[in-house]
């Protein structure tokens, strides 16, 4: 197997290659977003190996349905997440995992928080590493929450006894952040 | 409403965050086509989320790449049907037979039959048992983490609580711990969640910065991790640093020995 796509696409670049279904584009695209998707479903999905049937998932929707990509709408990655971020929830949230993890015993299903030690050093962004998570914990909390795990505002709100403007702005807030850092 | 009081109502950035229902959505592309203002902090704002989505990334096992690309590009190739078990009926019956004729005409050597069957039933016995032990204890240690998790979940969700990261310094830059700060009580958890084994003699030490000054925040042990460590109570901090010192702790710290560090007000 090869080691991987080093050349960098533009994005046009990487459409055109999916469209044409061209087996080049779906590599890149595991390169490069793998980490990120798998990011976004871990957070959701706790469980490694349900995790790792969603990330399949992920890629099998994005492959398949891609004509209905409108790049007009937004960019390409932004599409991706939502697309994972859904089928994540629809995961957790189908009758046949609530009942598989209500026989199983809750030892099963640890919980991990910590992801620090399993974090993807993308090499364009190696250096920037030291400034990520410029956010205030406050903000990331709400960042994680909702564009991570998919909850909306209000469910934010009551889950975290913060009233809802609080939330709308501190999201704000956080996403101003990170468009000074990242920009 | 004008492309700048739009932007600022903050509505871009729940549709970047994917926080809108479908009709909101439609609502947000229908301005962006309109107006290249917004289209284009939208643009902005979907980048940075990218950006950070990538820099939180975590990733998937080597092995899930092939995994993927295969279950993508050859979805005919499913699973294997496993072949119906009809020979063994077969097999049970001349097992069957074959028993029996022994135990009849020759009932010593059916006597071993059955005691070797014995022996490896033991033996089958004893694997078990091991195997139970071991995930016993596996669950043992799972329950201690599910039992932390529990409290970190909770602390996250108190509003009285700062959860602070520190990150690894030049010394050891894959450290990190997490410090969970009730601004509203004082009292300070600590996380170790990934500091290397202390040599012998050595103990870690967290200190709070205050003003400039480094102040004792507590020794604790490695020696049960997984659990999260109550520390001294910290009225107000600028900082929070753990630094390696010897066993019992020290007076100020070893700056050279540094392995984690956060600002509180960054």
């Amino acid at each position: 197997m090869k080691a991987g796509t080093a050349k960098k696409l533009s994005e046009d670049e990487l459409t055109d290659l999916l469209r044409r279904k061209d087996e080049a584009g779906l590599e890149f695209l595991y390169d490069h977003y793998s980490a990120a998707l798998y990011g976004v479903i871990s957070r959701i999905v706790q469980e490694e190996e349900i995790a790792e049937d969603v990330l399949q998932e992920a890629y099998i929707k994005i492959w398949n349905n891609f004509s209905s990509y409108d790049p007009s709408k937004g960019r390409l990655f932004t599409w991706m997440v939502n697309i994972t971020r859904n089928l994540a929830i629809d995961k957790i949230r189908s009758k046949e995992f609530r009942n598989r993890s209500q026989n199983q015993d809750i030892e099963k299903s640890v919980i991990t928080i910590d992801q620090s030690n399993r974090h993807s050093y993308n090499p364009d962004l190696m250096g920037l590493k030291e400034l990520v998570n410029k956010l205030k914990p406050e903000q990331k909390i709400l960042i994680d929450m909702v564009y991570f795990q998919g909850y909306t505002q209000a469910e934010v709100s009551e889950k975290l006894n913060m009233p809802l403007g609080t939330v709308k702005t501190r999201l704000r807030a956080a996403i101003m952040v990170l468009k000074k850092q990242f920009n | 409403m004008n492309p700048q009081e739009y932007i600022e109502s903050g509505i871009l950035d729940l549709y970047a965050a994917g926080a809108l229902t479908d009709a909101e959505r439609a609502e947000v592309e229908k301005m962006a086509s309109v107006y290249p203002e917004i289209a284009e902090e939208l643009e902005r704002i979907g980048q940075a989320l990218e950006s950070y989505a990538s820099s939180e990334g975590i990733r998937p096992r080597p092995a899930m790449k092939q995994k993927v690309m295969n279950a993508v590009l050859h979805p005919d190739t499913g699973r294997t049907i496993k072949p119906a078990p009809i020979p063994m009926l077969f097999s049970y019956y001349r097992i069957a037979i074959a028993a029996s004729i022994s135990l009849l005409i020759l009932s010593t050597i059916g006597m071993m039959v059955f005691r070797y069957n014995w022996k490896s039933a033991e033996k089958e016995l004893k694997i078990l048992s091991e195997t139970n032990n071991q995930m016993l204890q596996d669950m043992a240690a799972m329950r201690i983490a599910y039992e932390k998790e529990k409290t970190t979940a909770g602390m996250l969700r108190n509003p009285d609580v700062m959860s602070l990261e520190l990150k690894g310094m030049p010394v050891s830059p894959a450290a990190s711990a997490m410090v969970y700060w009730n601004t509203k009580d004082q009292t300070v958890m600590l996380d170790p969640v990934n500091l290397p084994a202390p040599p012998a003699g050595q103990q870690y030490q967290l200190w709070f910065i205050k003003d400039g000054k480094p102040l004792d925040a507590g020794i604790f042990p490695m020696d049960a991790p997984g659990t999260m460590q109550l520390m001294k109570k910290v009225a107000d901090a600028d900082a929070f640093a753990i630094t390696l010192e010897p066993k019992g702790g020290s007076v100020s710290p070893t700056l050279d020995k540094m392995y984690v560090y956060t600002d509180v007000r960054l």
